[in-house]
C-alpha cells in the first residue's frame, strides 16, 4: 500500500528528469586520478539503494515472492533509473 | 501479528505483484536506457584536440628577439621572435644596387643603338648619293652620245668641204698648163683643199674623241651602278649590326625577383603569429641560432577547439554532422560545454587479426577466428562552440554524449 505513491512519486521525477535533461555533471568520476564511469557508480548506488529498500521492506514486514528475483531487478531498476536522472 | 508459517506460503495481492512489477519496472528502464544510450550515443573515450604548427623560421640567423614566454597566448599577428636582419638588409640593398647597373647599361646601350640607327641613315644617305651618281652618268652617256652624232655631223660637214676643195683642186689643176686660171688660184684651191683634209681629219678626231668619252662615261656609269648596290650592302649591313636592348631588357626580370626575394627574406626575419595561439614547448632563449624549415617552438591553433570521440561502428548511424553534442571535459567535471558534430572518421588501421598485416605477396589471412568480434570505432570530431581560452588543453579527457538535432 505504501509503494504505490512512492512509485508514481518516482515516475514524476523520473520523468521531469529525463525531461529537463539538467543536471551538468560529467558522466565520469576522478578518484585520485583514475575515473570512473558513471554507470559503475550507477551500479554501485543501485545495490545499495536495493540493500536499503531490503531493510525497509523487512522491517514493513512486506515479503516479496521470489526474493532472489525481485532484489537484483530491484537493484537493476534503481541503477537505471540513477542514470536515467543524472546522465 | 502475521504467524511465521502464514509468512512463507500467504502473501497479500500488492505483495504477491511486487515481484512482476519490479521485473517489468526494470525490464522497461532497462530497454530505455539501451534505447537512450543507441539514440544518443556516448562515450569516455574521448579527448580535446586542437590544430597545431609548429613554427620555423624562413630565414636562418641566431634570434635576437624573443617576445614571448612558453604557454603565453599570442594574438594574430603579435611579433613571436625577430631573427638577425642585418644581412638580409644588405643583400636586399645589393640586390637594388644590381637593378640601378642594369638601369645604367640599358641607358649605355640605348646611346649605342642610337649612334648605330644614325650609322644606317647615313648608309641610306649614301645609296641616295650612289643613286644620283647613276644618273649623273646615264646623263653624262647621253651627252656623249649628242656630243657622237654632232662630231659625226661635223666630220660629215668637213668631208663635203673637202671634197668640194679636193673636186675644184683636181679642175683647176688642168686649168693651169693651158694658163686659164692662175698658179696661185690653184695654189689658193690646194692650200684650201689642205685645210679641209685637216679640218676633215681634226673632226674625225673629234668623232674618236667623242666615241671614247662615250665608252667612259659608260664605264662610269657601271661604276655608279656598282656603287648602289655596294651601299645598299651597307646600308644591310648598318641595319643589322644594330644592337637590340632584349638581352638586357629581360635580365630586368631577372634583378626584379631578386630584389623581391631579398626583400620577402628581410620581411621573414620578423615571424609573426598566423593566428590567435598558445606558445608550446618553448624550451630557447634569445641567441638561439634558428635555421630554416626547423620549427622552435609550437602555436596550439586556439580558434578552434575539438574533442576526438570515438564511437562503436554501431552507433554511427546515429551521428551526423552537424548534430549537437554534449561535451565535458574532466578538468570541469561540472560543467557541460555544447558542441557539434563536425565530421566523422573515414577510416582506422584494419584489425591485424582479421585482415592480417598489409604488406606485399599473398594475403596473410588468419587461421583462428573469434565468434565474437568487437566493433570497430571510429574518431567523431566534435567542435566545441563558444570554448574558454584557457579551459582546454590538447589531451584532456572529455566525455561526450550526441543530442541529436
Amino acid at each position: 500500500m505504501k509503494r504505490t505513491p512512492g512509485a508514481r512519486r518516482i515516475w514524476v521525477i523520473v520523468f521531469y528528469c529525463v525531461c529537463l535533461d539538467g543536471c551538468s555533471q560529467a558522466p565520469a568520476y576522478d578518484v585520485m586520478g583514475s575515473l570512473f564511469p558513471a554507470w559503475l557508480v550507477c551500479i554501485a548506488t543501485g545495490g545499495l539503494l536495493s540493500l536499503i529498500a531490503r531493510i525497509i521492506l523487512l522491517r514493513l514486514r512486506v515479503n516479496l515472492p521470489f526474493p532472489f528475483l525481485a532484489y537484483p531487478c530491484l537493484a537493476a531498476a534503481f541503477t537505471f533509473g540513477i542514470w536515467l536522472i543524472f546522465y | 501479528m502475521v504467524p511465521p508459517t502464514l509468512e512463507k506460503t500467504a502473501y497479500r495481492p500488492l505483495e504477491r505483484w511486487g515481484t512482476f512489477i519490479i521485473m517489468a519496472f526494470a525490464l522497461l528502464l532497462g530497454l530505455t536506457v539501451l534505447w537512450r544510450s543507441d539514440h544518443h550515443p556516448r562515450t569516455d573515450d574521448a579527448e580535446v584536440f586542437a590544430n597545431f604548427i609548429g613554427i620555423a623560421p624562413q630565414v636562418e640567423g641566431p634570434i635576437l628577439q624573443l617576445n614571448v614566454r612558453d604557454n603565453q597566448f599570442v594574438k594574430k599577428g603579435d611579433l613571436l621572435f625577430a631573427i638577425d636582419s642585418r644581412p638580409y638588409q644588405y643583400a636586399y640593398e645589393r640586390t637594388l644596387s644590381l637593378q640601378a647597373i642594369l638601369e645604367g647599361q640599358i641607358q649605355d646601350e640605348q646611346r649605342r643603338i642610337a649612334a648605330q640607327v644614325s650609322g644606317v641613315s647615313v648608309a641610306k644617305a649614301g645609296i641616295d648619293t650612289a643613286e644620283a651618281d647613276v644618273k649623273h652618268w646615264a646623263a653624262a652617256i647621253e651627252e656623249a652620245n649628242a656630243d657622237v652624232t654632232h662630231a659625226e655631223q661635223g666630220v660629215a660637214r668637213a668631208k663635203a668641204e673637202w671634197t668640194y676643195a679636193s673636186d675644184n683642186l683636181q679642175r683647176l689643176e688642168p686649168l693651169l698648163q693651158r694658163q686659164f686660171v692662175t698658179v696661185d688660184q690653184v695654189d689658193r684651191a690646194r692650200s684650201v683643199e689642205t685645210a679641209q683634209a685637216e679640218a676633215l681629219k681634226q673632226a674625225q678626231s673629234q668623232l674618236v674623241m667623242a666615241q671614247a668619252e662615250v665608252k667612259s662615261a659608260a664605264a662610269q656609269y657601271s661604276h655608279a651602278v656598282a656603287a648602289v648596290e655596294q651601299s645598299h650592302a651597307q646600308h644591310q649591313q648598318a641595319q643589322h649590326s644594330v644592337l637590340t636592348l632584349d638581352p638586357l631588357i629581360s635580365q630586368r626580370g631577372e634583378r626584379a625577383a631578386e630584389t623581391k626575394t631579398a626583400r620577402y627574406n628581410l620581411d621573414n626575419c620578423a615571424i609573426y603569429a598566423p593566428f590567435d595561439a598558445f606558445v608550446t614547448n618553448l624550451t630557447i632563449s634569445e641567441g638561439e641560432y634558428a635555421h630554416v624549415g626547423q620549427q622552435v617552438f609550437v602555436l596550439i591553433d586556439a580558434r578552434k577547439w575539438w574533442v576526438l570521440a570515438n564511437f562503436r561502428e554501431g552507433q554511427l548511424r546515429h551521428i551526423r554532422p552537424g548534430m549537437a553534442a554534449d561535451v565535458y571535459i574532466l578538468s570541469r567535471p561540472h560543467e557541460r560545454f555544447q558542441g557539434v558534430v563536425d565530421s566523422i572518421g573515414f577510416g582506422v588501421t584494419p584489425d591485424a587479426d582479421v585482415l592480417g598485416h598489409l604488406g606485399p605477396g599473398l594475403p596473410d589471412v588468419q587461421r583462428t577466428l573469434n565468434w565474437v568480434h568487437l566493433a570497430a570505432r571510429y574518431p567523431v570530431r566534435i567542435r566545441v562552440e563558444n570554448p574558454p581560452r584557457d579551459l582546454f588543453r590538447i589531451g584532456e579527457t572529455a566525455v561526450t554524449t550526441i543530442r541529436g538535432y
